[in-house]
């Protein structure tokens, strides 16, 4: 099997993940107690918060990445405007817009602070997970059969 | 006005300085940065998980008391996977044999831990359940689920010849997959099964969101840079090299080549 050389093959890669969040999210469903209301407010908010915060670190990086090309200002700029894009949309989204307000939270700016802590939340709970995950994987390998790099001639 | 004044220099601005440290230190590798960087980043993270002793009065103390919370058994998982790993069959820097079963212990009291907290003695701030704890446990044990099959995928895709190691894998994402459902059906000390069921759900709707902004940004980075380089002008051609530039050349070649030494 020569997996790497066929590119039709890597979108079978999620292929495992979405089974088991279909799965889950099946198992959830018959349980009942399904706010699908309350779910897209909080799927909203986070894309909101995590695109305007990562594009906010990102021009930060922009920054080394502009040291390497000597002239450097328009991509940080740019950047840096599409950060205050994402927070602009955050911020008019949930004031202005549609009811994304979670009802603990009475105004825009405290969803946006909420939102921010809990993007910390979920982020740390993604990081420690995939660091488990990679970490039992590569024990794993690192414990599976010794193979020969080389195969003698 | 000060309790505003204590929350903005005692929780957010360590907090914003907690990952501009980190890319600070990691842009550039000689001098003081590094350092610089790293140091911002620690003290920061330190003050923003002690946030709830310090500014007790801001509700957003409560994402630095899970964090500290969450610490303990995050460290003993990490300590766990790298013995675990520096123990196995490495070329370099292998660690003794008995690393390999500490290692595994570390990483089962880490999980142990966070399932007791789960069922005894949940963090609690404020005299009830530290709201972010229903929000940090099923993403946890969600990514954990998800990121395993996606791991086995992986595993069975791109390597070569890893069944055996995929279905190790796979065991272990059923062992989760089969705690979750249970955790889905029993009560807590100071959750309910059905409070656990609700949270999943939202759960799922905080992953897909995170992850596909998180996307989003990096495509727009990836964006941004490819149009700015395909616009920047031919380099002009090189001057050629002075006096000094063929001196430093001819040394280091001088340096470097030479032959028929053992």
């Amino acid at each position: 099997m020569t997996p790497l050389t066929s590119h039709r093959r890597w979108p079978l890669l999620v292929l495992p993940m979405l089974i088991c969040l279909g799965l889950l999210m099946l198992v959830v469903f018959l349980f009942g107690l399904v706010d699908v209301e309350e779910s897209f407010k909080r799927f909203a908010n986070a894309l909101l918060t995590s695109f305007s915060v990562v594009s906010a670190l990102l021009a930060i990086a922009m920054f080394s990445y502009a040291d390497s090309r000597e002239r450097p200002s328009s991509p940080v700029f740019t950047m840096i405007a599409v950060s205050v894009v994402g927070g602009l949309l955050t911020f008019g989204t949930l004031s202005v817009g549609g009811d994304l307000l979670l009802e603990a939270n009475g105004s825009a700016m405290a969803q946006i602070l909420y939102n921010i802590i809990q993007l910390l939340v979920v982020t740390s709970a993604l990081f420690i997970a995939g660091g488990l995950v990679l970490g039992t994987a590569f024990s794993i390998i690192t414990r599976g059969e010794e193979r020969s790099i080389f195969e003698e001639e | 006005m000060e309790e505003l004044l204590k929350a903005v220099l005692l929780i957010w601005l360590p907090l914003m300085l907690v990952p501009t440290g980190a890319v600070f230190a990691l842009s550039r590798k000689e001098g003081l940065r590094p350092v610089i960087g790293w140091s911002v980043s620690i003290v920061s993270s330190v003050m923003v998980m002690a946030s709830w002793l310090t500014v007790p009065e801001s509700d957003s103390s409560a994402g630095g008391h899970l964090i500290l919370a969450v610490m303990g058994p995050s460290i003993l998982m990490a300590l766990g996977c790298f013995l675990m790993i520096f123990s196995g069959r490495i070329p370099v820097q292998r660690l003794p044999g008995y690393a390999g079963p500490v290692g595994f212990l570390s990483v089962l009291l880490g999980l142990v831990w966070l399932l007791l907290m789960h069922l005894e003695n949940p963090p609690v701030w404020r005299h009830e359940i530290n709201p972010y704890w229903l929000v940090w446990w099923p993403v946890f044990l969600l990514s954990v689920i998800l990121l395993s099959s996606f791991v086995i995928g992986a595993m069975l895709m791109v390597g070569k010849e890893r069944r055996k190691e995929a279905g190790v894998m796979m065991f272990l994402s059923l062992l989760f997959f089969a705690g979750l459902l249970s955790l889905l059906k029993m009560d807590g000390e100071l959750t309910t099964a059905a409070q656990m069921r609700a949270q999943l759900w939202l759960a799922t709707a905080d992953i897909l969101g995170t992850v596909i902004g998180i996307l989003l940004a990096i495509a727009t980075v990836a964006f941004v840079i490819a149009q700015y380089e395909s616009r920047l002008s031919e380099p002009g051609p090189v001057e050629p090299m002075n006096q000094d530039e063929k001196e430093m050349v001819q040394k280091i070649l001088k340096d470097n080549l030479g032959g028929g030494q053992e």
